[in-house]
C-alpha cells in the first residue's frame, strides 16, 4: 500500500464456517495491519463491535463502558463475534508490540439507509407482518445511526490523541424495543404486529433446540447463550468518545429512522 | 468393518460424516485435507487423525475406501491415486470434468478390481424414488416432458469461502450443480441428447442463468438454473400422457396428479384440492418427521453411501454404473462445449440501458489490475463495499479525499460512488 497514510479497517467475513471467518477476519486483520505497519501508515482506525463484550453479564439497565470485560465464551457467540474478538486482540497486539498507531471503535447496532431490515436483536420477523419480540419490549437497544458512526470514524482519524484509544459509539437515545418498533412502523410505513414473548420462554425454547441439535448434529449452536447475550438492555456510556474525540450524535433517533427507510435515500445492497 | 477415509473437509464433508454415522458396517479412520485449519476442526470433532497429504494418508492408514469430496477439478487425479492404493472410491458429483477423465477412472477401477461410484444424491431421495415407482408402474402412461427448475444462492454461499474453485470451472457454479438435473432426467429418459443451450453470464466460468433443452425421441426435457431467482426453488415436474408428478425437492413434497376420467370442471377441482392436500401433507410430514428425528434432509447422500457399501459387501455392481456416470459427464461437457462453440449462446447480463441485471462483480467494471496502475490515494478502506464502509467512503469522497477500497473479488460494488474511488 504505497502512499497510503490512513487505513480504515472495516472488513470482516459475514458468512460461512469458522475457517472462513478465521481466515477472513482474524488473519485478514493481521495481514492488513502488517502491511500498514510496513508502509508506515500514520493512522489506523479499526472498527470492532460491541459484540466482543461479555454481554450475558450486562447489568440490565445499568451502565456499560469501555472497561467492561470481554466475552469469556467466544465460541458460544457465533463465528462473527468470535472472529471480531480475536481480530480486536490482533489489533491490540499491533498497538502494543509494533506501536502501530491504532484507534479502536466499537459501534452499537448500526442502522441507516442501505440496511433497512428490522434489527434481529429486537425480534424475529415471521412472514410479512408479524414480529416475535424477544422480551416484553422494555429492553433498551444500543443503536448507532450510520452517519453518526462515520462522524466518529473521521474524528478518530483526525484526532492525534486517539492513538491507542478505545471508543464505544452508541447514540444517546437508547430506545426501548417497543419504541423502536413504533418508530420502525412509522418510518417504514408498514403494519407490523408484534407478539411479545417473555425472555424465559425464548431461553427455554432455544435451550431445547440446542439440546436437540446437539444430539442430532453433535454440536450445540449455543442459541440460548446467544439469546442471553442480547436479552440485557444496558445503557452504554460514551464519555470516552465525547471527551476524547469530541463526538456528538448529530442525527437523532427519529430522524435517523426516517432517513433509513426513506425510499429516496435507499441504495441497493 | 470397512475402513473409510474422507478426502476434502469442506461443506459436504459434514454431510458425509453425518451419514456415515448411520451407515452400518463402516468405520471412519482418517480425514485428509491440504487445508490444516479445516481438517483440524473436523478431525477434533470426530476424533480421527488428519493428514495434509493424500499419499501419506493412504500409506499410513490403508483405508478400504475413500470419499473424494474435493473441488471437481481434482476429482480425477485423486480418484486415480486412491484406486492405485487399492481403495474403493465414492466421488462427490460431478465425477470429473471430461469423458476422457471418466474413461481413465473406470479403466483404473477395472484394473484394480475396485468399485467407483458417484453421489447422484437425489436418486435416493424418498420423493424421487416414489416418483420412479409411480412412473415405472405405467399408471401415468409415458413420460412426455420433464421440467427442472433450480434457483440457488450459490454466490452468497461463496462468501464463506466454500466454492472459490467454482470460478475456475466451465459452467462456474453450475458445473457443481448440473449433474442433478442430468441424472434425474436420465432416470426417466435414458437416451437423452442435448438439443440446445444458452446462458447469461460474464464468461463461461461465471454463468448466472442457464437454459438447456434435451430430446429423447418423442419426449423431451428442459432445465433452467438460476443464481438470481428468489425464493429458492428446486423442483422437478414430470408430464406424462395420463398424469403429472410434481416433486418439490427443496420443500420435500410430492404431488401425483393422475388423469381422473371425470368431467372437466370436476377433474380440475379434484386435482387442485388433491395437489394442495399432497403438498400440505408433505410439508407437515417433513416438519413432524424432523422433530421426531425420523426425517433426514440428507437421505439422498445417505442412500448413495449405504448402497455403495452394500454393493461392495455383496459383490454387486456399484449403484451408479460406469455408463451412467460417464453419460452424465458427457452431457455436461456437451453443454459447456455448446456454450463456448455457439456464437450468441452466452449472453452478457445487461438490460436495455446497459445496466447489469444480475449481481455485479468487479469483472463488470473496468478495474485496474494489481500493481503500478492504481490511481494514487492516501486513504485505504477495507470493507468499503459493505453497509458502514460505503457510507464512510461516500463521506470521504465528498470531502475531496482520494480513497482506495479493498474488497473481495465477488463484492457487490453498487453502493460505492462512481468517482473518487
Amino acid at each position: 500500500m504505497p502512499g497510503i497514510e490512513v487505513l480504515y479497517h472495516l472488513a470482516a467475513t459475514t458468512g460461512g464456517d469458522w475457517a472462513a471467518h478465521y481466515r477472513g477476519t482474524v488473519v485478514g486483520t493481521r495481514n492488513v495491519l502488517q502491511a500498514a505497519a510496513e508502509a508506515g501508515v500514520r493512522k489506523v482506525v479499526y472498527v470492532s463491535s460491541l459484540g466482543v463484550l461479555h454481554a450475558s453479564r450486562f447489568p440490565n439497565g445499568g451502565r456499560v463502558d469501555e472497561s467492561f470485560p470481554l466475552e469469556q465464551r467466544p465460541e458460544a457467540r457465533g463465528h462473527y463475534s468470535r472472529a471480531k474478538l480475536e481480530a480486536e486482540q490482533v489489533a491490540r497486539e499491533f498497538m502494543e508490540r509494533e506501536k502501530l498507531p491504532v484507534c479502536i471503535v466499537r459501534p452499537g447496532l448500526v442502522y441507516g439507509p442501505g440496511r433497512n431490515e428490522l434489527l434481529s436483536d429486537a425480534g424475529f420477523r415471521v412472514g410479512n407482518g408479524l414480529v416475535l419480540v424477544v422480551g416484553m419490549g422494555g429492553r433498551r437497544l444500543g443503536l448507532t445511526y450510520v452517519e453518526n458512526l462515520v462522524d466518529a470514524l473521521l474524528l478518530a482519524e483526525r484526532n492525534g490523541r486517539s492513538v491507542g484509544g478505545l471508543y464505544h459509539i452508541v447514540d444517546p437515545a437508547a430506545p426501548t424495543v417497543r419504541q423502536y418498533l413504533r418508530a420502525y412502523r412509522q418510518a417504514a410505513g408498514q403494519r407490523l404486529t408484534a407478539i411479545y414473548l417473555p425472555t424465559f420462554l425464548w431461553l427455554a425454547g432455544l435451550g431445547l433446540l440446542d439440546g436437540l441439535l446437539r444430539l442430532a448434529r453433535g454440536a450445540s449452536p449455543h442459541l440460548s447463550y446467544r439469546l442471553r447475550s442480547i436479552a440485557r438492555g444496558p445503557r452504554y456510556e460514551t464519555t470516552a468518545a465525547q471527551t476524547g474525540l469530541g463526538w456528538r450524535a448529530s442525527v437523532p433517533f427519529a430522524e435517523g429512522m426516517a432517513r433509513a427507510y426513506s425510499p429516496a435515500e435507499e441504495c441497493s445492497h | 468393518m470397512t475402513k473409510i477415509a474422507l478426502v476434502g473437509c469442506g461443506h459436504i464433508a459434514g454431510v458425509h460424516l453425518a451419514c456415515l454415522r448411520k451407515t452400518p458396517g463402516v468405520d471412519l479412520v482418517a480425514l485428509c485435507d491440504r487445508d490444516e485449519l479445516r481438517a483440524r476442526e473436523l478431525a477434533h470433532r470426530y476424533r480421527v487423525p488428519h493428514y495434509p497429504d493424500l499419499a501419506q494418508m493412504l500409506a499410513q492408514v490403508r483405508p478400504d475406501a475413500v470419499h473424494i469430496l474435493t473441488p471437481p477439478q481434482t476429482h480425477a487425479a485423486l480418484t486415480l491415486q486412491a484406486l492405485q492404493a487399492g481403495c474403493h472410491v465414492l466421488v462427490e458429483k460431478p465425477l470429473c470434468l471430461t469423458p476422457a477423465e471418466a474413461d481413465a477412472i473406470y479403466e483404473a477401477a477395472h484394473a484394480a478390481g475396485r468399485w467407483v461410484s458417484v453421489d447422484h444424491t437425489h436418486l435416493w431421495s424418498p420423493l424421487v424414488q416414489k416418483a420412479r415407482r409411480v412412473v415405472d408402474s405405467g399408471r401415468l402412461g409415458r413420460v412426455l416432458h420433464i421440467q427442472y427448475t433450480m434457483g440457488d444462492d450459490y454466490l452468497e454461499v461463496v462468501k464463506g469461502g466454500y466454492a472459490r474453485w467454482a470460478r475456475e470451472l466451465r459452467g462456474g457454479a453450475f458445473c457443481d450443480l448440473i449433474p442433478h438435473p442430468l441424472y434425474l432426467f436420465r432416470a426417466f429418459l435414458p437416451d437423452l441428447q442435448l438439443a440446445s443451450v444458452w446462458a447469461v453470464g460474464a464468461g463461461i466460468t461465471d454463468l448466472r442463468e442457464l437454459w438447456a433443452d434435451f430430446a429423447a425421441g418423442a419426449a423431451g426435457a428442459s432445465l433452467w438454473m438460476s443464481l438470481n431467482q428468489r425464493p429458492l426453488e428446486h423442483a422437478l415436474r414430470l408430464y406424462c400422457t395420463r398424469g403429472t408428478v410434481h416433486i418439490d425437492l427443496r420443500n420435500f413434497c410430492l404431488a401425483v396428479l393422475p388423469e381422473r376420467g371425470l368431467p372437466g370442471p370436476a377433474a380440475r377441482l379434484v386435482n387442485t384440492v388433491s395437489e394442495s392436500w399432497q403438498r400440505g401433507r408433505g410439508t407437515l410430514g417433513s416438519a413432524i418427521g424432523l422433530l421426531l428425528g425420523r426425517f433426514d434432509p440428507w437421505a439422498g447422500t445417505a442412500g448413495a453411501i449405504r448402497s455403495f457399501y452394500q454393493a461392495i459387501a455383496e459383490g454387486k455392481p456399484p449403484p451408479v454404473s460406469p455408463e451412467e456416470a460417464r453419460a452424465v459427464v458427457e452431457l455436461s461437457t456437451a453443454i459447456w462445449d455448446a456454450l463456448e462453440g455457439t456464437p450468441g449462446a452466452l449472453r452478457p447480463a445487461v438490460d436495455e440501458r446497459g445496466q447489469a441485471i444480475v449481481r455485479k462483480t468487479p469483472a463488470d467494471f473496468a478495474v485496474a489490475g494489481v500493481g503500478a496502475d492504481l490511481a494514487p490515494a492516501h486513504i485505504l478502506v477495507t470493507g468499503g463495499t459493505g453497509f458502514i464502509g460505503s457510507h464512510l467512503v461516500r463521506r470521504l469522497v465528498t470531502e475531496g479525499r482520494r480513497v482506495r477500497v479493498l474488497c473481495r473479488s465477488d463484492s457487490n460494488l453498487d453502493a460505492l460512488p462512481a468517482d473518487g474511488v
